[in-house]
């Protein structure tokens, strides 16, 4: 299975995003080969409008089963339930998605059962 | 002729301008206020709503039984309105949704309906020989756009008309201009009116509008970057309305100096429509 980490630059080094519909890049680690890749977000942190939304699709296109960020706001996360998409939020700043996968595969990251904040929430 | 009075900036003075222009104007003339997120020019003309009518916008709703879950209403939304993903059905943003009719008219299966929401009311009023009809969205609807294009289908193009539009250089910006014939660019002599009037006059090029210009609250300051941007791209100046302090007190009574400005915004109409006609000429 695919996972896809909000990240800030896209490598596995860059800090987890905390922004789920306009972070630039996605990162993403495949828990079979247990190696990373990353799918650029840009089309959905440019848009004009329902940014959670276009991120949701890009996550589906990139094959991703379950993603990993900071926040994850109303629609976005109607969006990805819709495409069965699991959800895991970490509101700790400052970590490196190597960290957030770490403390995922530790079991530390329970799965999100709704919406953490309100759409525009930056 | 179809006047708008748009500025990108806020609080430059668009109402002022246009609703002011419309008691100079002799003779009937309807104006329109597009602001529908805070419509405010019938309060300064003192005049009484006289009929209110519910205005609603076109939402796409799906028929199950027709959809093949193809997703292509979804890549063709400009509006990430539309969720969608492999061997799903979509799933429909309503809130982001521009009626714009994109998904509902090239759905291969034919498979969306579309189905009326109220997103504001449109309210009618007179003041003499002026018909003011002012949009107001409904609280809580986010979407200016698709009723301020409902409002404007209310147009009559034989006669006098002017749009008071909502401020920025968006989809409730251009929904505003487009229709009209002319457009007035109020602006001011500081730097972020002039950056706002620079992106609002961009996107009158790209929409190929004629526009002109109007300075408020000018105290004369020598402002290069704004005649810079004049001069360069050779607008035409329609006037320029000195600062007031007796102006600004008036206006914030919510009480339209009309008799004081009367003649002037005459004047600016009518260099708006010289401009209009002068610019129609030459590119027929």
């Amino acid at each position: 299975m695919k996972i896809a980490f909000s990240s800030m630059d896209g490598s596995p080094d860059s800090a987890l995003e905390m922004r789920f519909g306009r972070a630039k890049y996605f990162v993403l680690y495949d828990t079979e080969s247990r190696e990373f890749s990353n799918y650029e977000n840009q089309s959905s942190a440019d848009a004009a409008q329902g940014a959670g939304i276009q991120a949701a699709r890009n996550i589906v296109e990139s094959g991703a089963s379950a993603i990993i960020s900071g926040h994850c706001g109303p629609k976005a996360f109607k969006a990805l339930s819709a495409a069965a998409v699991k959800i895991f939020l970490i509101e700790e700043g400052g970590l490196s998605v190597k960290a957030a996968l770490e403390k995922y595969l530790s079991g530390q990251v329970a799965e999100a059962s709704n919406p953490d904040v309100e759409g525009h929430w930056i | 002729m179809i006047c708008a009075v748009a500025s990108g900036k806020g609080g430059t003075g668009k109402t002022f301008i246009s609703s002011t222009m419309a008691t100079a104007w002799k003779g009937e003339l309807t104006l329109f206020d597009c602001d529908v997120e805070e419509p405010n020019a019938r309060l300064f003309l003192k005049a009484e709503t006289e009929s209110v009518e519910e205005i609603g916008s076109e939402h796409p709703y799906l028929s199950d039984s027709h959809c093949n879950g193809c997703g292509r209403c979804a890549s063709l939304c400009r509006f990430n309105a539309i969720m969608h993903s492999k061997g799903k059905k979509p799933l429909f943003f309503t809130e982001l949704c521009h009626s714009c009719g994109t998904c509902m008219t090239l759905c291969p299966e034919k498979a969306i309906g579309r189905f009326v929401e109220t997103s504001g009311t449109l309210e009618t009023a007179h003041r003499g020989t002026m018909k003011i009809l002012t949009g107001r969205l409904k609280t809580g609807n986010p979407l200016a756009a698709p009723l301020i294009k409902k409002i404007l289908k209310k147009l009559d193009r034989t006669e006098e008309n002017i749009i008071d539009c909502p401020p920025g250089t968006s989809c409730p910006f251009i929904a505003a201009v487009s229709p009209a014939d002319y457009v007035i660019l109020v602006t001011e002599e500081t730097p972020f009116g002039l950056h706002d009037m620079q992106i609002a006059a961009e996107v009158l090029e790209i929409l190929r509008k004629p526009f002109g210009i109007v300075v408020n609250k000018t105290e004369n300051r020598v402002f290069h970057e704004l005649n810079d941007f004049i001069n360069k791209k050779k607008i035409e100046v329609l006037g320029r309305i000195p600062w007031s302090l007796e102006t600004a007190q008036c206006l914030s009574r919510g009480e339209l100096p009309e008799e004081k400005y009367s003649d002037t915004f005459a004047e600016i109409h009518l260099k708006a429509r010289e401009d209009f006609q002068r610019k129609r000429g030459a590119s027929l």
